[in-house]
């Protein structure tokens, strides 16, 4: 018996004394410390692509701004149509920098100029976007959690602005190192360029472009901390996006709800129909007779006729030859839109939404986002992927409508804005699918209209601002160049929140309640400037505040 | 079937048992050893078995046994005694008076039996026959109200749910702060988030069947717990199975029958139908219900009018005629034996219900296994083993925010809908593609209730095999082995047309959870000289912990109604694997000394070596000590004292982390094609981490008096928490959304006082009432360097947020915008948004604390009434003070089914509103003026836009800016420059954004168990062999009050959310109340 016993405690106390396991328990057995820098470059594009699309796609506040959309139906319309915005949240820009840096210093420990040129360039772009939009931002001492600095100080705009610019210089000049192509890139993580350095180094100076003019209001301000955004666009300019092959956009795949459009129905189960034109652009479109607009939208389903005496039902083509069936209603009132494709005017109230453009307003059959008197986005909206429905970083048509604003503005070195405008005209359409000849388009008609041709605009850089509008439509650039010069000239509609003008900002994320965080937030806070529209007793924290970049410009009111 | 096989054949075994005794009848009278007077009531048992019976009036009894057999006597306040029975002339029995329980035990930390009054902290006890009153399937929500200092709240309405059970408040900020369960010594796994696609699968804890359980003692602080070490930071559950006492063969069943009913349901509007725009538009794709008037001939066409307008008329009966009465049925048998070489206890238990939604069921069959067997004199072994198989057809889905909710999509249906008219939820000729959908936004909830569903099964095996060697009469030696292993396999299913997932979806998961401890322990018991006694141990454990889960998810399906992974639409099936382990290696030792029984000093002391820290943090040492004086022994008392001792202890536990928490690592993401992504996630790691610290003081003071008819203990407490490995949040832009640190300090202090006294007693009658108070508050202490507070959740406008110094559970708003200006006629005029609604004031630090969620106490009463055989007992559970907030009621009054939504405030239409806001602003600020008609207070529109009279109003002034730039305000109180609303609009922006506008006091009473049992008569059970047999009525959950009254149970506003708290905050955590009531039957044979 004693002998069992012992045999027992001595099996019992064996595994105990197993302490080589012991030490390697700890080791991770499901996920790595370190990756090749290919795995985190497809999560920064294809998430960068997303997130900035998003700003100016159908249904958010700046879709609204730039009078590209209206909601029809009161669900969350406060945003769109009265200009309700809200606290927005950046912490998509933040996670994608944080990951672009790891790029960026695993390329410097590996020595991959390739790597090193593409993080720069997405930096510059994701930070700018940021500053863009909400004014000063936790810039130079951001991303440094790891070393301590947990409620990093916001920059100065004019410092964001700086370092922006001379990353983007920065990564133009190793992009063009001719040794370039000796540091490989998988082609297939490289979702935006197949892994072409030539096209980054477009990018990058494309971008350089961009921010350069963004400053033009603010050039004396530049040029005291030694940033001189003429020749950075001049040099810029010579190396930029010269075809549409170069737009830095991301396809949607439709494969998988995080690879599919918004409105498909792998993430939209119940389509999109709430999302109207908005009235403004359809119009526009419709008065330059502008092909563009068949992409866009659909006809309305049931069509005012004052002349009409029953109703009749007709199918019409578009010039894609897309048919709709459509009927036409008399109408005994003249306060209904006639016409065939109807936008939702700008800020309707509320309550007028739902009836807008319907006489028999009380008694309407058919659910009420679903209006048939209304136009709808086009269908390819409610796809999961389809041929023109990209999420556009930046487009070679932006290029020349920037080389034409220069063109038009004393010192730079660009001529023949009206060539540049031409051509930001025709990159547009092309990138829409449509080129002269083909479906009875005849360019030459459409740029012969008086309110489309160079020549006959009275104010050059407002006709410019108007198609890149237009070229712009849904993409969150328009409504940046509108705050910079003013154009287009947009109208608020009869219900605004704040005022009879559109907003100007994002307002910062909520802000930590930590008092270390808010000398920070406070700070930047008072770097903003109120208009009269920031309501009293709010801080200025509003999005009717000038950012740095606005103040002193009168700009765009 | 197989089961009535089992019991006859153990009947049939009995019988020739019971044959094989020559009985015989035995009389006598019970005395007091001191007066001499008749004892009534006193039990009377042959020993070995469970027959017994109890005095009369006289103190005289009769029973049936025969020669050579004994009976034990017993009654209270009297020491128990034990008769051979010699022959059969009458005997008199004298029983001694106890001058306190001395020998009243109780299970401590690693199973340790101790003397109740060695003890220098306080442990929680509940009886099994407690806990098996009503037969309530899950032991927790049995034990709430039962012990002090215990907070018990199921998370659901749900039959099955998880239950939450927190030991002198939740110290940990961001752990579910569930307590260590033991069961015979084996550590069994737990946790609170049991979430499987928005459906709760229930706490593991929940596999056990009571039947099996013979008492519980809850280890509440440090003190009591540190033997455990890392894990018992939150306290300790010790469960004790049943084991065969006494010789013989017994056998036990007992079977229920429980009807769930539902009750009370949410109250709803039934006069206006869907629709957001007013009351002259019909709107059936929405779910709000601002839409025309129902019952009053307004027409329009409806989902199933075929396109024909049709008037619109209400079903207010919509949830009754959807819910169903649940039932479980739930049966158990148990046999044991017991003899010199050994015993055993073996039980098959059974449980089966079906829920208060239709197609929802939970079944759980066990079978229990204890045996021990003496080897020689002094080594035995003893193995156990309890199998349990859980599982669920269906669980209902109680996520808030998913529309596959049953009961949110039930509540949203407009009260034009009959849900009846739903129930053949297929479009006829499209079965399995398309369900009927009255609105496109809405699923059916009788399609949700039958195709998209949530099941799984959990396989559990809890196994030990323990070896106890009784070295010499001082030293005793014990060896365990346990393990505790469950496979658990889940799995959703989606059908074709689900709202949100067009085709269909399916998801499987299946996790293998194991522990196992091995341990040895050293004991050495000796009294030293005639006064001093030692009790020491030594011990040590190896624990292993071993996880691992697969989970597949097709998000699409090509072949309806096919569920398996390889259906799912290229692209859209996601997979992922893991495993994780880790193991804590422990020495641990206890020394306890008594002097003259007056006074015992206790010290523990562990070292555990944790895997998951780094390597030079690994290793951790805490002690604790606690001393217990018997002040009723060594001082004189009066009389009418029995007892009473005053107890203190002090301890630390150490606690470590999870796997893996070190360094950082890569996320995978969604393939972007064929190109795989790769992230860091924002959850900063820290290589550096030390463990945790868990510090617990308490006091306390046993008193009993009047001969224990009253006894009394109460305990003041400290438990900290300090060092927390906690995942802070930090601005994102620093890079990072969460840093693991170390950090704070925790407090919880509290109050737990136990009463039971027994007011009444007679010849036939007994009173008992027990009650058991509870008061926490938990503080935040410190945070760490640089960080000033904590949000817990946050939830339209509400955060729920502590800063250092702070409360936990309190929650704060932004205010709304007013005029500031004293100098100005509008002072506190609320300043609207040009569109003419209210505005919250977005300066950071202006945010106000609207309230907190916690209890100022919890007070549970158990009355006991026994009369004759009849035998009456209740479970009161009253936890007063603390404030929820409601989102269900948020959304509620947005979307227009509250009653209080057909008009905003009151104001008398035959006078100017004007004038009438200005006499008495207070009662118009912050609150929208109007109604949904004009009989409802509803105001005329200034200009004609097809809406009925139902203008409405926000009340304050806007701003406008004159051509100088300068600002006036310009008045909207009802006037002519007003801008006027729907009745949806000015009700949302009045309401929705300000929480406190459905803060609500989390007060209730809950008369949570009701049992009547009827003992039925010797006479008539021995007839047919039956030792004794018992008949009850039970109840549960018989009667609830609340004060807030809006019929939503506050328990349900403490759940944890995705490993978060969510204190404080009720989101479409509504089904209906349901009163369990049934009978039970119980015999022993």
């Amino acid at each position: 018996m004693k002998l069992f016993i012992i045999v027992v405690t001595l099996t019992l106390l064996l595994p105990v004394s197993s302490c080589n396991k012991f030490d390697t328990l700890n080791v991770n057995p499901n996920a790595k410390e370190e990756v090749s820098s290919n795995f985190v470059l497809t999560y920064v594009l294809a998430n960068t692509a997303k997130t900035y699309h998003s700003l100016g796609d159908f249904g958010s506040d700046i879709s609204g701004a730039l009078q590209y959309i209206q909601r029809g139906t009161n669900e969350g319309s406060d945003a769109t149509n009265h200009y309700l915005w809200v606290r927005q949240s950046w912490s998509q820009f933040y996670d994608l920098l944080r990951n672009n840096e790891i790029i960026y210093n695993t390329s410097i420990t590996n020595k991959n100029k390739f790597f090193e040129g593409i993080s720069l360039t997405l930096r510059a772009f994701l930070f700018g976007t940021m500053t863009d939009l909400y004014g000063d931002i936790p810039y130079s001492e951001s991303l440094q959690a790891s070393t301590g600095i947990f409620f990093p100080k916001y920059d100065k705009q004019q410092d964001v602005y700086k370092g922006i610019l001379a990353d983007l210089k920065q990564a133009s000049a190793i992009l063009s190192d001719p040794e370039i192509s000796q540091y490989k890139i998988d082609p297939v993580s490289d979702i935006l360029y197949k892994g072409s350095s030539d096209k980054w180094r477009k990018f990058a100076n494309s971008l350089r472009m961009r921010y350069s003019m963004r400053l033009l209001n603010k050039k004396a301000d530049m040029q005291q901390v030694g940033v001189d955004i003429v020749s950075e666009f001049n040099d810029a300019a010579a190396y930029s996006f010269i075809s549409v092959d170069d737009d830095a956009s991301v396809a949607y795949l439709g494969t998988t709800r995080d690879n599919s459009a918004k409105g498909g129905l792998l993430n939209s189960s119940n389509p999109p129909y709430l999302f109207k034109p908005c009235k403004t652009i359809i119009d526009t479109l419709e008065s330059l007779n502008d092909p563009r607009l068949h992409r866009w939208a659909t006809p309305v389903q049931r069509k005012w006729d004052y002349s009409a005496t029953s109703p009749q039902d007709i199918t019409v083509t578009n010039i894609f030859g897309e048919s709709y069936n459509i009927t036409i209603v008399p109408s005994s009132t003249h306060d209904v839109d006639t016409a065939l494709y109807v936008g939702l005017p700008m800020g309707l109230a509320t309550v007028d939404l739902v009836t807008y453009n319907d006489e028999s307003s009380s008694s309407f059959t058919y659910p009420p986002e679903r209006s048939p008197y209304i136009s709808f986005l086009h269908s390819r909206y409610y796809q999961n992927s389809e041929t023109y429905i990209k999420m556009d970083l930046m487009t070679y048509n932006e290029v020349e409508f920037l080389l034409a604003e220069a063109a038009e503005t004393a010192g730079f070195s660009v001529t023949d804005p009206e060539q540049h405008y031409k051509n930001g005209i025709i990159a547009s359409l092309k990138r829409w699918g449509i080129t002269d000849g083909a479906n009875g388009f005849n360019f030459s008609d459409y740029y012969s209209n008086p309110e489309v041709s160079y020549s006959s605009a009275s104010n050059k850089l407002e006709r410019i601002m108007e198609q890149k509008w237009i070229a712009g439509w849904l993409t969150v650039e328009p409504w940046f160049d509108w705050r910079r010069t003013g154009y287009p000239q947009f109208k608020t509609g009869p219900v605004t929140q704040y005022g009879p003008e559109t907003p100007i900002r994002f307002m910062y994320p909520a802000p930590s309640q930590d008092p270390k965080y808010l000398v920070n937030y406070d700070a930047a806070v008072k770097d903003l400037e109120r208009t009269v529209y920031v309501p009293t007793g709010q801080t200025a924290d509003h999005n009717y505040s000038r950012i740095w970049l606005l103040q002193g410009t009168n700009k765009p009111y | 079937m197989s089961k009535i096989k089992i019991v006859l054949v153990l009947l049939v075994c009995q019988f020739f048992w019971l044959t094989m005794d020559a009985q015989t009848n035995v009389t006598g009278q019970v005395l007091s050893s001191d007066k001499g007077q008749p004892l009534s009531g006193a039990s009377v048992i042959v020993s070995g078995d469970n027959s017994g019976t109890r005095t009369d009036a006289d103190g005289r009894f009769s029973i049936n046994t025969a020669i050579g057999k004994s009976v034990v006597v017993s009654f209270i306040g009297y020491q128990s005694k034990v008769v051979l029975i010699n022959n059969t002339s009458p005997l008199l029995v004298q029983l001694d008076p106890q001058d306190d329980k001395l020998d009243e035990v109780v299970v401590t930390a690693l199973g340790i039996k101790r003397d109740k009054r060695a003890l220098g902290y306080s442990v929680g006890e509940v009886k099994g026959d407690d806990l098996t009153e009503t037969n309530q399937t899950n032991v927790l929500n049995a034990m709430a109200g039962r012990v002090a200092g215990v907070r018990i709240a199921q998370m659901d309405g749900t039959m099955g749910a998880s239950v939450n059970i927190i030991i002198r408040g939740a110290t940990s900020l961001n752990n579910d702060n569930q307590p260590l369960f033991v069961i015979d010594g084996v550590p069994v796994l737990n946790q609170l988030n049991n979430s499987f696609q928005g459906a709760d699968m229930g706490n593991a804890v929940s596999d056990l069947n009571p039947d099996d359980i013979a008492s519980v003692s809850v280890l509440k602080g440090a003190s009591a717990a540190a033997l455990y070490g890392s894990r018992a930071g939150n306290g300790v559950v010790l469960i004790t199975t049943k084991t065969k006492g006494g010789k013989g063969l017994g056998v036990s069943v007992n079977s229920s029958y429980v009807s769930d009913i539902p009750y009370n349901y949410l109250p709803v509007q039934n006069k206006f139908g869907t629709g957001k725009s007013g009351a002259h538009v019909f709107e059936e794709g929405e779910n709000e219900t601002w839409g025309p008037q129902l019952d009053d001939g307004f027409e329009a066409v409806q989902w199933n009018s075929n396109g024909q307008k049709v008037p619109l008329v209400s079903y207010p009966n919509r949830f009754k005629d959807f819910f169903q009465n649940g039932q479980t049925f739930n049966n158990n048998v148990s046999v044991s034996g017991n003899s010199e070489k050994g015993s055993f206890r073996l039980s098959v238990g059974d449980v089966r219900s079906t829920g208060i939604i239709p197609n929802t069921n939970l079944k759980r069959s066990t079978i229990n296994l204890n045996t021990t067997y003496n080897l020689s004199k002094n080594l035995s072994v003893t193995g156990s083993f309890n199998w349990n198989k859980s599982g669920s057809d269906n669980r209902p889905n109680v996520d808030g925010d998913d529309r596959n909710n049953i009961v949110r999509s039930l509540y949203e249906k407009g009260s034009q809908v009959n849900i009846l008219d739903l129930k053949d939820y297929w479009v006829p000729g499209q079965e399995g593609t398309k369900q009927l959908q009255n609105a496109s936004k809405q699923n059916n909830v009788w399609f949700l209730a039958h195709e998209n569903t949530n099941s799984f099964t959990r396989d559990r095996l809890i196994s030990k095999v323990q070896m106890d060697w009784k070295i010499t009469n001082e030293f005793k030696l014990t060896g365990r082995f346990s393990r505790d292993a469950y496979d658990e396999n889940l799995e959703s299913k989606r059908a074709f047309s689900t709202y949100g997932q067009t085709a269909g979806g399916y998801g499987i998961t299946n996790r293998h959870r194991e522990e196992t401890n091995l341990e040895l322990n050293l004991t050495y018991n000796k009294q030293l000289g005639k006064d001093w006694s030692l009790y020491a141990l030594a011990g040590g454990n190896r624990m292993y912990q071993y996880g691992r889960s697969i989970d597949n998810y097709a998000s699409q399906l090509v072949i309806p109604e096919l569920y398996t992974i390889s259906n799912g639409v290229p692209g859209t099936v996601t997979y992922n694997s893991s495993w994780s382990q880790k193991s804590i290696y422990s020495i641990y030792g206890m020394g306890s000394i008594g002097y003259k029984d007056l006074v015992y000093l206790e010290v523990t002391g562990r070292n555990d070596w944790s895997s998951t820290l780094p390597i030079e943090n690994r290793s951790y040492f805490y002690p604790s000590g606690s001393l217990s004086v018997l002040l009723s022994k060594i001082f004189t008392m009066p009389d009418w004292v029995t007892f009473l001792k005053i107890r203190g202890g002090v301890a630390e536990v150490g606690n470590d982390t999870n796997p893996y928490a070190l360094n950082q690592y890569f996320s995978v993401g969604p393939d972007w094609g064929t190109a795989k992504e790769l992230y860091m996630s924002g959850s900063l790691k820290n290589p550096t981490l030390v463990p945790e610290r868990a510090l617990s003081k308490e006091v306390g003071a046993d008193l009993r008096l009047f001969n224990d008819k009253i006894g009394l203990n109460v305990t003041y407490y400290v438990s900290g928490n300090k060092n927390q490995i906690l995942g802070i949040n930090l601005p994102v832009e620093s890079g990072a959304t969460s840093k693991m640190i170390n950090a704070g300090l925790v407090e919880s202090s509290g109050w737990e006082i136990g009463l039971s006294t027994t007011p009444v007693q007679t010849k036939n009658f007994r009173w008992d009432m027990g009650f058991n108070f509870t008061r926490n508050r938990t503080e935040l202490k410190k945070l760490a360097e640089g960080l000033t507070n904590f949000d817990f959740a946050s939830t339209s406008g509400l955060t729920v947020r502590t800063y250092e110094g702070g409360l936990i559970g309190d929650m704060y708003e932004s205010p709304m915008l007013t005029v500031t200006d004293k100098s100005s006629a509008y002072y506190g005029y609320p300043i609207l948004s040009g569109g003419g609604t209210y505005q919250t004031d977005d300066d950071p630090s202006h945010i106000v604390k609207i309230g907190n969620s916690n209890q100022y106490f919890i007070l549970g009463i158990q009355p006991s009434l026994t009369y004759k055989s009849f035998s009456l007992s209740a479970n009161v559970d009253w936890s007063q003070g603390g404030k929820f907030y409601s989102e269900t009621m948020m959304f509620f009054q947005n979307n227009g089914y509250r009653t209080d939504t057909y008009s905003g405030a009151p104001y008398n239409s035959n006078e100017d509103i004007v004038a009438q806001i200005k006499d008495n602003p207070d009662a118009y600020f912050g609150k929208w003026v109007g109604g949904r008609t004009a009989e409802y207070g509803g105001f005329p529109w200034p200009t004609a836009n097809g809406h009925l009279q139902d203008a409405s109003f926000n009340v304050g002034v806007r701003e406008s800016v004159d051509g100088n730039g300068n600002k006036t305000y310009v008045e909207n109180i009802g006037g002519p420059e007003t801008v006027w609303l729907t009745p949806f609009t000015a009700n949302r922006y009045a309401n929705r954004p300000f929480p406190d506008r459905n803060l609500y006091d989390a007060t209730y009473v809950k008369v949570r168990e009701i049992a009547v049992t009827y003992h039925i008569p010797k006479t008539w059970t021995q007839k047919i062999h039956i030792q004794n047999a018992s008949i009850g009525i039970i109840a549960t959950n018989f009667f609830e009050w609340t004060a807030a009254g809006i019929g939503i149970d506050p328990e349900r506003a403490y759940k944890i959310d995705g490993g978060a708290w969510s204190h404080g905050i009720e989101y479409y955590n509504a089904l209906p109340w349901t009163r369990s009531i049934g009978f039970k039957l119980n015999a022993n044979f």
